[in-house]
């Protein structure tokens, strides 16, 4: 080492190794803290708050017409957002959902996209995709045709009123007047839903919290733009 | 060398140790990368008029929380095979060490460390593309760059910074 000029000299390498050390115990401090009370902050109070996000108590305890298809262990999350358009306008958004059917979920395309999903944003009606029928199906993914836990299929549909898909998961529109809309949304989480309960609880509900409320507020956003739209019209 | 006399000499359990600590601390590291970037772009979509029922802070707190939430359980889970990757690095740097370096060399600690873990990386690239056809398309990209890319250039730096400082260890 002497005959060579080191570019990083013993001095220094003694100051960074110290100042790692230092840092050491107060990192594994804070993630121990951060992981403790955020998940104490998150089953006190943002579950309670994010399971019935927007929704009144009469839309809590309202029967959907999916609710028949819920399994009793499931924990059923109901959530609501107001739409100043047309009942026709938001459903004309609403069945053009799916990887498969235009290219998205109307949420956080960027997060989806993390995980494969090949998502796109859509930002017109494509007539194409106005026709819905039981058995139809939405992928969640990309992988959703060789994959069926990537699918969901349309199991009851009312146009313009009612779209349930698999066992439970409601979209419900209910007009308030001719230009706003109500958007009540049911999902039935099971506790096996991703492998096991912890998993399920700790990764699976939050996660669909942050992609459901970003499809309603989507859909919202979508519908608003043009008010006016009717069903099947392209823009 | 007398400067360094205060530094404990490590042993190979120790070495292991160190190895699987930097492997955990890397997967919180990029876990707690992932939540700031996810609170940003999440923050400017709900910002994005219009604004959801109820409150904007109660929907942007919740959001926040409902993205750390899982990203913090997933890292926790990866940092069991972060650490298992960080223990045996440590160990093969260790050995390397003892044996092109006698010297004790710092930079060519560091260079041994890249290059290990570069290697590492290579391999695996090479592995996904020929033996699981994993190919780079505008469809994968931001899936690859997530899962794959910014890890493994977070392995190589790290792999770099352990092998140095196993190697100020082994010069106590």
């Amino acid at each position: 080492m002497g005959t060579i000029a080191p570019a990083i000299s013993v001095h220094s390498q003694e100051m960074l190794g110290r100042h790692l050390l230092r840092y050491r115990k107060p990192f594994w401090l804070a993630i121990a803290a951060l992981m403790v009370g955020l998940s104490v902050l998150y089953a006190l109070v943002i579950r309670p708050y994010h399971m019935r996000w927007g929704a009144t108590d009469q839309e809590v305890a309202m029967a959907l017409p999916g609710d028949a298809a819920i399994p009793g262990d499931a924990a059923v999350s109901t959530r609501a957002i107001t739409i100043h358009a047309p009942a026709a306008t938001v459903w004309a958004w609403l069945v053009q959902t799916g990887q498969n059917r235009g290219g998205g979920w109307h949420s956080y395309d960027w997060l989806e996209n993390l995980f494969a999903a090949d998502m796109h944003e859509v930002d017109r009606i494509d007539p194409q995709w106005q026709q819905l029928r039981v058995g139809d199906t939405m992928f969640f993914h990309a992988s959703g045709a060789t994959n069926p836990v990537m699918v969901a299929p349309v199991t009851l549909i009312e146009p313009e009123r009612v779209l349930v898909l698999g066992a439970g998961w409601s979209f419900v529109l209910q007009p308030i007047d001719a230009s706003t809309t109500r958007l009540i949304v049911r999902y039935p989480m099971q506790p096996d839903e991703f492998l096991n309960p912890v998993l399920s609880f700790g990764v699976f509900e939050p996660a669909h919290f942050v992609m459901e409320s970003g499809m309603m507020l989507g859909i919202k956003r979508r519908a608003e733009r043009d008010p006016q739209l009717r069903n099947g019209g392209a823009r | 060398m007398a400067q360094h006399a205060h530094v404990p000499r490590v042993g190979w359990g120790r070495t292991a140790g160190y190895g699987a600590e930097a492997g955990i601390a890397l997967a919180f590291g990029y876990a707690l990368a992932f939540i700031g970037y996810a609170v940003v772009r999440s923050t400017l979509n709900l910002l994005t008029p219009p604004a959801p029922d109820g409150t904007l802070a109660g929907t942007l707190i919740a959001t926040w929380i409902a993205l750390a939430v899982p990203a913090l359980m997933l890292a926790a889970i990866c940092g069991i095979l972060a650490a298992v990757i960080g223990a045996l690095t440590a160990l093969v740097l260790r050995a390397l060490l003892s044996r092109v370096n006698p010297t004790h060399a710092p930079q060519r600690a560091i260079t041994i460390g890249v290059t290990v873990c570069l290697s590492v990386s290579l391999a695996l690239l090479v592995l996904l593309n020929q033996g699981l056809g994993v190919r780079w398309t505008p469809a994968t990209a931001a899936t690859l760059t997530f899962w794959l890319l910014l890890p493994l250039v977070a392995y190589v730096v790290a792999g770099g910074m352990v092998s140095w400082h196993v190697n100020r260890r082994l010069a106590a």
